[in-house]
């Protein structure tokens, strides 16, 4: 990322948001907003959903160790092409590098991209609030079949807070 | 003469206010059955019982098989509770948190050793359905899929 921020980049406001940029990412972010009202939305969206749901969700610190299943829906979501997978691969993506995102945020962006993709009926599923003593979260809607599905790792025994 | 009539007024009332109550009750009634899956990377045949679940999962998840541990049929009122047991010394508690416009509110908690892991408050349309997965057992995960209809 060097000089002004030419296309949209959904990975750098939720990192943003986060709290995770340097001046000078910070500062571009700051400038694109003022004249993209699709990122500025998404940012609002993301401290609107945040505040909604951060009562009800954990607030531990998401862990460090992504376990194999994990790796294996991203491995999964890699390959796909179409372009709801593909924000959901993003959005995976920079959650997995972003270690010390909290889950508030990891689900608030998963809720956001789940509102956001265009389909023709309501979801079958909402999900209202989620938490938990584990080490991560992740929701999904499966396209094809409407399935939806939370799915958590716990935390190995011994090792709750 | 006036007196029967009031006794009939109030008979006719009595009897609206039951015919409510006896709807808003059964309205908040709801059927929920769920089934406890293993879902391991081990070959192995997939459950036939379980193929419209398992046909969507096959394309996120990377699972050879799917097998159903158990199948659990619980009715609930609003407010009330059941309690499933899961394997690995966890067990499920959904809680009804009744009906508003077209879905139902449900409260799902997994506890392992008697200790709260996960919750989640999801809202459900009527014959509809929500997974809840991860858990580790044996050579897989547990998926534990929940179906309301009311
Ligand atoms: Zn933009």
């Amino acid at each position: 990322m060097q000089g002004n921020l030419s296309h949209c980049d959904s990975e750098l406001i939720s990192r943003y948001y986060d709290g995770e940029l340097g001046r000078v990412e910070r500062s571009q972010v700051e400038s694109h907003i003022l004249v993209c009202s699709s990122c500025k939305k998404m940012l609002e969206d993301l401290k609107t959903i945040s505040s909604q749901y951060g009562a009800h969700l954990a607030r531990q610190p998401i862990g460090i160790d992504t376990r194999e299943t994990e790796e294996h829906v991203l491995d999964r979501l890699r390959r796909e092409e179409t372009p709801w997978w593909a924000k959901v691969k993003e959005t995976f993506l920079s959650k997995k590098i972003l270690v010390s995102a909290t889950a508030t945020a990891c689900v608030a962006l998963l809720l956001i991209t789940v509102l956001r993709v265009p389909v023709p009926d309501s979801p079958s599923a909402i999900v209202a609030s989620v938490s938990g003593d584990v080490s991560s979260i992740i929701i999904l809607e499966i396209p094809e079949t409407r399935q939806t599905i939370l799915w958590f790792n716990e935390r190995p025994e011994g090792q709750s807070l | 003469m006036k007196r029967y009539g009031i006794t009939l007024l109030c008979a006719v009332i009595v009897s609206i206010l039951m015919a409510q109550a006896y709807q808003a009750w059964s309205e908040t009634t709801i059927d929920l059955s769920v089934k406890t899956i293993l879902a391991s990377q081990k070959p192995g045949q997939s459950d036939p019982n379980l193929k419209n679940f398992t046909n969507g999962m096959k394309d996120v998840f990377g699972y050879s098989s799917y097998k159903l541990l158990s199948r659990d049929n619980l009715r609930l009122n609003q407010d009330n509770s059941g309690r499933i047991s899961l394997p690995g010394n966890r067990s499920m508690k959904i809680t009804s948190k009744g009906i508003s416009g077209d879905r139902v509110t449900l409260q799902v908690e997994i506890f392992r050793d008697s200790k709260q892991i996960f919750q989640t408050v999801v809202r459900l349309l009527n014959d509809s359905e929500v997974t809840v997965g991860g858990p580790k057992h044996e050579d897989g995960n547990l998926l534990i899929n929940i179906f309301a209809s009311f």
